[in-house]
């Protein structure tokens, strides 16, 4: 053992389900909590074959920062604005992958590495899911796009869609499995449909001013830097790729596909298939860092992960973003009252002008396309939000609420998925969709707030809680440091000088 | 004859995925109320050439002409096979609504075009095409 912090100990209490009976065993000591014992790291798969996690990321990723925030901003300031683009969706790539280095190689979710560096650090992330994402305001733009397809009323599809959703993982063998086949072909579909749309409406011109504006560093017009428009840049930069806590649920639907020492830990199951649940381990394994065989292995599994991180997730995200930038300079040509819709920041009807200029712009077709589009991705978010609010409460709650080990994961997870689910219908129909009025600065704050939090907590974690030689190198260390800077600067440069917070 | 029906599956999940875009597009057109015909000449004018293709890719992945899994080979097929692909599509539908044969008003613009959109397009059809194919191998492994 070369690392220090490595060490051989004798166990006094009873071994860790799996350890040897000898009663010695070689453990990783992170943190005051429990050391992990030391497994095999299994062999990593080759390139794209494990078609996994990054789906969620996708699913969760791709919302209205891609399809409506920044073709908006675009329409305002020019196509030139999009180099906060390129670095919000570079730096959210970065943050997956070291997300992941910590997943992979405990087989742990980042909640409990920050609870491994200051407990309150993860309660902190406890309270901020419970405030931020239990309301149901996410579901209307998808259900609004529905509506004006099908005619259906938006609270009853939102509302039939929630209990659609609970009974389907309820009835689930393997929720993350279920999960990552269905959102696997939406995305898939999303992808392939939007690429296809693309080529039918855009141009070469359209393409070039989009992409040639992501190189424009340092662009930023006067009119940008007001109070009515700076925090609206915050909070799109905030939503390029995942926004809020999507990332360290990531961690999460890693653990469960199995990657890396996620494959030593037990998968969640549905409620109707909870006896089957193995016993969930107390806390995660570490691999054998000194050991070269091991270490080529995990390689592999960076290999995997930085493909992941770089083809899917950076790939995806920018495709649809320039995709949906073509589709709105195409609609704003046809369209000039587009333009002043967009510009107003009425999302719904700037949604419906969008669709109504493609309808004129390449016929009926397009408009109905582009309304499908917004559904879809509101059901890939929806899908995804519900899945991962769950299982990172649950998560939490397993593992360090006194008293909740009687239960078992698959208990909790559906416990606050119905939850949610219930207080989302009771809001839907009695209440305000995206939170109280009064505190929906606080919960924009909040989340923003959680993306700089969480960039201090992975270099905390990552540095500090993993052995020497799978620690992430300086320059990693610098962008996710620039992360915590970027986004916690923005938010309070904002709030300070505006006295406003993201928008 | 069973050597053909191998030749055959192997070539189901790319063409599965060329029709499904071309029938995605065609479906939209007759939702959204576009006469039947005109959602007819979508579906097939731009489902065919990227089904055949699609499954012309499988079946180069299946005689390892082509190495599976990887994205660089996908991106390269697809940005010669995706431009004809559209350029049949645009002259079928122009053939059909006008009786003309009429070509892109700047054929190698629009051919560069569709060929940049060609790289998202590879994204996910790759993503399909890999899990397509992993449930049939398991299908038929059972």
């Amino acid at each position: 053992m070369d690392d220090p912090n490595l060490a051989a100990r004798t166990e006094t209490s009873s071994p860790p389900d799996g350890a040897k009976a000898s009663g010695e065993e070689r453990v990783w000591p992170a943190g005051k909590l429990e050391a992990m014992p030391i497994r095999k790291l299994p062999d990593a798969p080759p390139s794209i074959h494990l078609l996994g996690p990054t789906v969620f990321l996708v699913a969760l990723g791709v919302g209205m920062g891609e399809s409506y925030m920044w073709p908006r901003l675009v329409l305002v300031f020019g196509p030139d604005i999009r180099w906060l683009f390129l670095i919000g969706v570079t730096l959210q790539a970065v943050v997956m992958l070291e997300m992941a280095r910590y997943a992979m190689a405990t087989g742990e979710s980042i909640f409990f590495g920050a609870a491994r560096v200051f407990k309150p650090i993860m309660w902190f992330f406890f309270v901020v899911a419970m405030l931020v994402y239990i309301w149901p305001g996410h579901l209307s733009a998808g259900a609004a796009a529905l509506e004006k397809i099908t005619g259906i009323p938006w609270t009853v599809s939102a509302c039939v869609g929630l209990i659609l959703v609970g009974v389907l993982f309820s009835l689930a063998k393997v929720i993350y499995n279920l999960l990552e086949n269905l959102l696997s072909i939406l995305i898939g579909l999303l992808v392939v449909s939007t690429a296809v749309v693309a080529a039918m409406v855009g141009t070469w011109g359209d393409l070039t001013s989009t992409v040639s504006g992501m190189f424009q560093f340092g662009y930023f017009p006067a009119q940008a830097m007001s109070p009515e428009w700076f925090p609206i840049i915050v909070g799109s930069i905030a939503f390029a790729g995942p926004s809020g806590m999507q990332q360290m649920w990531y961690t999460l639907h890693l653990r469960d596909s199995g990657a890396g020492m996620g494959a030593h830990i037990p998968k969640v199951r549905g409620l109707r298939h909870a006896g089957e649940e193995e016993k969930m381990p107390s806390r995660g394994f570490m691999f054998d860092t000194d050991d070269k065989a091991e270490l080529a292995k995990w390689k592999g599994w960076r290999r995997w992960v930085t493909f992941d991180a770089l083809l899917l997730f950076w790939g995806i995200t920018m495709l649809v973003t320039v995709s949906f930038t073509v589709l709105a300079q195409s609609a704003s040509r046809t369209s000039p009252d587009v333009k002043a819709l967009i510009e107003s920041g009425e999302r719904e009807a700037a949604l419906n002008a969008m669709s109504d200029a493609f309808a004129s712009a390449g016929g009926p077709v397009l408009g109905g396309v582009f309304l499908g589009f917004i559904a879809l991705i509101g059901l890939n978010a929806t899908l995804g939000l519900f899945d991962s609010f769950s299982r990172g409460q649950a998560d939490m709650t397993y593992h360090f609420v006194k008293g909740a080990k009687k239960f078992r994961m698959s208990h909790l997870y559906a416990g606050f998925l119905w939850g949610v689910i219930t207080f989302g219908i009771l809001i839907l129909l009695f209440g305000p969709a995206d939170g109280p009025g009064a505190i929906l600065d606080v919960l924009a704050f909040l989340s923003t707030f959680a993306m700089g939090a969480y960039c201090v907590v992975l270099l905390l974690v990552n540095n500090r809680m993993l052995p020497k030689p799978i620690r992430p190198k300086l320059v990693t260390n610098i962008i996710i440091g620039f992360g915590a800077v970027f986004y916690l600067g923005m938010l309070f440069f904002s709030l300070i000088k505006f006295g406003v917070v993201v928008g | 004859m069973q050597i053909r029906e191998g030749f055959l599956r192997e070539a189901v999940p790319g063409a599965f995925v060329g029709l499904a875009a071309g029938l995605i597009a065609g479906g939209l057109a007759a939702l959204v109320g576009q006469p039947l015909g005109w959602a007819l000449v979508t579906t097939v004018a731009l489902g065919l050439p990227l089904g055949a293709f699609g499954g012309g890719f499988s079946l180069l992945v299946a005689a390892g002409r082509l190495p599976a899994g990887r994205f660089a080979p996908v991106a390269l097929y697809w940005l010669v096979a995706f431009p004809l692909a559209r350029l049949i599509h645009e002259t079928t539908v122009s053939v059909v609504l006008t009786g003309q044969v009429r070509l892109p008003a700047d054929l190698a613009g629009f051919l560069a075009y569709q060929g940049i959109v060609s790289l998202g397009w590879a994204i996910g059809f790759l993503w399909l095409h890999e899990r397509i194919a992993m449930r049939l191998r398991a299908t038929a492994s059972r």
